[in-house]
């Protein structure tokens, strides 16, 4: 898909089939994360794949309150960083943000569902220390977000501000 | 150019031509920022696009790494506002976005940290640069031009060295 129809046609997506995601596009998906722009270069970051349903479960206990439909996704994304990064709120969202456009891109559906490790005065910081505790991340590491992929089920469409509400020049 | 190819081959540019940003190009860049990722689509977020000179200085001036960023065509300074729920994702999507598309169409930038919430020094001066209120806050900065230069890719992790399968 080219670049700019992919970044603007990705939506959030939480019903999946039941079809897997191909292992070659997985890994796409993850080299695009692996290239996303980090701070001095410095690539503190970890993506832990999630598809043992053991993993998962523990996953969605602590989430469940929001997100349910974290089940029925074939596979979770874990991103989290580690004590190298020197800029983890942005590491890890660029991260993110690149793996989720490029499994729209493969024709796959994505939803970003918040977990903030670092910030421990947020909601999404117990998602992130919970899910943390899962995956046996290390105690100097850090996890930022959570996505689930698959198969779309579901083509969702948000409102969505125009520009000139939000695009201002030389001054807010 | 298709999105993964964009994602796998943009770098950070440091040195631009005198070119100017197409207009029609920057709208379609400013567009991918709108419509990235953020929580609960509350979309509490504005684009401070930068195209004066003197706003420029100012901005290159406030930071420690980016003091090259005035002599692009354009600064772009993401500010995000009291009701985004999750600020520091949404920055980073919308930053990351705009960068994407950048490349895309043949623009390179460079992302400035600058994070308000955490208080950084770049984010208060810039803040004040643009007359930011208090409420809200400068969450990232990057510039846009005709690249200058070639820059070869940085060494990567390989794969494996950043992927984990269930488990740490």
């Amino acid at each position: 898909m080219d670049t700019l129809t992919a970044l603007r046609t990705r939506r959030a997506v939480r019903k999946y089939t039941d079809d897997p995601v191909k292992p070659e596009d997985l890994e796409t998906i993850l080299d695009c994360g692996r290239y996303a722009p980090c701070g001095i270069n410095r690539q503190g970051w970890r993506f832990i794949v999630v598809t043992d349903p053991a993993v998962r479960e523990k996953i969605y206990e602590a989430n469940k309150r929001f997100c349910k439909f974290i089940l029925q996704a074939p596979v979770l994304v874990v991103v989290a960083v580690g004590p190298d990064s020197v800029t983890p709120f942005e590491d890890s969202a660029a991260a993110t943000c690149n793996m989720l456009n490029a499994a729209h891109d493969l024709g796959y559906g994505t939803c970003w569902l918040s977990a903030n490790g670092i910030s421990a005065d947020l909601p999404a910081y117990f998602m992130a220390t919970e899910t943390g505790k899962a995956v046996n991340l290390p105690e100097d590491w850090h996890v930022m977000s959570v996505f689930t992929l698959g198969v779309p089920a579901e083509t969702p469409h948000k409102e969505k501000k125009p520009l000139g509400d939000i695009v201002s020049y030389n001054s807010f | 150019m298709d999105a993964v190819t964009a994602m796998t081959t943009r770098r950070s540019i440091r040195k631009y031509t005198s070119d100017p940003v197409k207009p029609e190009d920057l709208e379609a860049i400013l567009n991918c920022g709108r419509l990235a990722p953020n929580g609960v689509n509350r979309q509490a977020w504005k684009f401070i696009v930068a195209t004066d000179q003197k706003v420029k200085d100012a901005m290159a001036d406030a930071t420690d790494y980016g003091k090259f960023i005035n002599q692009a065509a354009v600064v772009v300074a993401v500010a995000i506002g009291p009701e985004a729920a999750c600020p520091y994702e949404d920055a980073g999507a919308a930053t990351c976005n705009m960068l994407n598309a950048a490349h895309a169409l043949g623009y390179g930038g460079c992302w400035i940290g600058a994070n308000g919430l955490q208080e950084h020094p770049t984010a208060q001066c810039v803040a004040k640069v643009l007359g930011v209120p208090e409420d809200w806050h400068i969450m990232s900065v990057f510039s846009i031009g005709v690249p200058a230069e070639t820059v070869v890719q940085r060494p990567k992790k390989t794969l494996d060295e950043v992927v984990a399968y269930n488990h740490f």
